[in-house]
């Protein structure tokens, strides 16, 4: 049978790809401000 | 020091790279802003779940062994066994679901916006093969796991096309290799799924966003545009990025708190388990075998329902070429009718499908 591991370790990984997730988007969305007051102006 | 480092660096890549030229390339497509531009991040999200399916894929195959006497075990190491197999076979169940999802939202948008009209009719083509591809990739793949229910539903579906006359009987032949779903189906799926389909897929979408970055995006007819337009490069594809980064949550969030399960082992001398059903995206299909009677005006009803699908893929394929109105840069108002019965008829077809 599958053995998936527990529900609280899941969300650990969970938890993990969300934080990374976001601190990419943080990033990503700083660059695209920059972006934007560069070519269009603010 | 360091700066005149990097200055050398670059200036030793920028003569032998047009990185520059590349980048100008990039930079000199401008994506529109208007009231329908959110539909606009649909096709880049489809390219990301499909990245995913790459990466995803790969590390898969690394494990999985394509024999009808080991792929079941081979898939249960991965999940059991294999660091972090679970989530990368769970990562790649889902990121196929969230793919053609994707795809069905941006093409019904390209096609109710009309970008399809002259000059990108070759673009909606490609696109069309591309949905053929991302079906057969659902279709080769479902088997691999060869548990009960991935193989009984490849017995259903290899079977679909057999009333189809002359080409019928021999393309179940095709797919199958032998009378029977055993080793060389396996074989052939697993071709299929891991070296035809991605290598043709590439082609197609290589195809598709160079045909984008030359044509640039297409705005509705009549649609006033709001705000001045964004370099694709980099404004927009930071844009795209962060829309990647929310379909990368929601992918996450779907395989660690639902990860996909495996049945019992496929046993081939078994009769089919009752409530076999195909993955939704093949739903509108199978409801209407169901509904459609067995036997219409003295003709194979089986028959009628392929042959019409047929027609219909044949129909949706040529619509830039239907649509003479859009060519012509007026609107269309039968044809976004025709796109939302579409759009009406699958959606019931889902849902009836799922719950019957």
């Amino acid at each position: 049978m599958l053995t998936f591991p527990a529900i609280q370790d899941r969300l650990i990984v969970l938890a993990s790809g969300l934080i990374m997730a976001a601190g990419l988007a943080y990033i990503v969305n700083r660059m695209r401000v920059r972006s934007d007051e560069r070519r269009l102006g603010g | 020091m360091s700066i005149l480092r990097t200055a050398r660096l670059k200036k030793w890549i920028d003569e032998r790279v047009p990185l520059e030229d590349i980048r100008a390339f990039l930079s000199s497509k401008e994506v529109p802003r208007h009231r329908h531009s959110f539909w606009y991040y649909f096709g880049g999200m489809t390219l990301f779940f499909f990245a995913v399916q790459l990466v995803t894929g790969i590390l898969l195959s690394l494990y999985y062994q394509p024999a009808s006497e080991h792929a079941y075990e081979s898939v249960r190491h991965i999940v059991n066994e294999i660091p972090q197999g679970w989530l990368i076979r769970s990562l790649h169940a889902w990121s196929a679901h969230l793919m053609v999802l994707m795809l069905l939202i941006h093409m019904f948008s390209v096609f109710l916006m009309k970008a399809y009209r002259k000059p990108r009719e070759m673009m909606w083509l490609s696109g069309v093969v591309l949905l053929l591809l991302v079906l057969g990739f659902g279709f080769t793949g479902y088997l691999l796991p060869w548990d009960t229910k991935s193989y009984f539903a490849t017995l259903i579906g290899s079977e679909v096309p057999k009333s189809l006359p002359l080409l019928g009987s021999w393309g179940v032949s095709l797919i199958k290799g032998a009378d029977y779903i055993g080793e060389e189906t396996l074989i052939r799926m697993y071709s299929l799924h891991v070296i035809i389909l991605p290598l043709t897929a590439v082609l197609f979408i290589t195809f598709h966003l160079l045909h984008n970055q030359y044509s640039g995006v297409s705005v509705p007819v009549g649609t006033a545009e709001t705000k001045p337009a964004v370099p694709f490069f980099p404004n927009f594809a930071y844009r795209d990025m962060l829309a990647w980064l929310a379909g990368f949550a929601v992918l996450i969030a779907l395989a660690t708190i639902v990860p996909r399960d495996l049945g019992e082992k496929a046993d081939p001398m078994a009769s089919a388990p009752a409530g076999i059903k195909p993955e939704w995206y093949f739903l509108p299909l199978y409801q209407t075998l169901r509904i459609v009677p067995s036997n219409l005006f003295a003709v194979n009803g089986e028959l009628i329902v392929n042959g019409a699908v047929g027609i219909l893929i044949a129909l949706w394929a040529l619509i830039p070429f239907i649509d003479r109105k859009s060519a012509k840069g007026l609107k269309s108002p039968i044809f976004t009718a025709i796109g939302i019965c579409i759009i009406l008829y699958l959606a019931g077809t889902i849902l009836a499908g799922y719950f019957t």
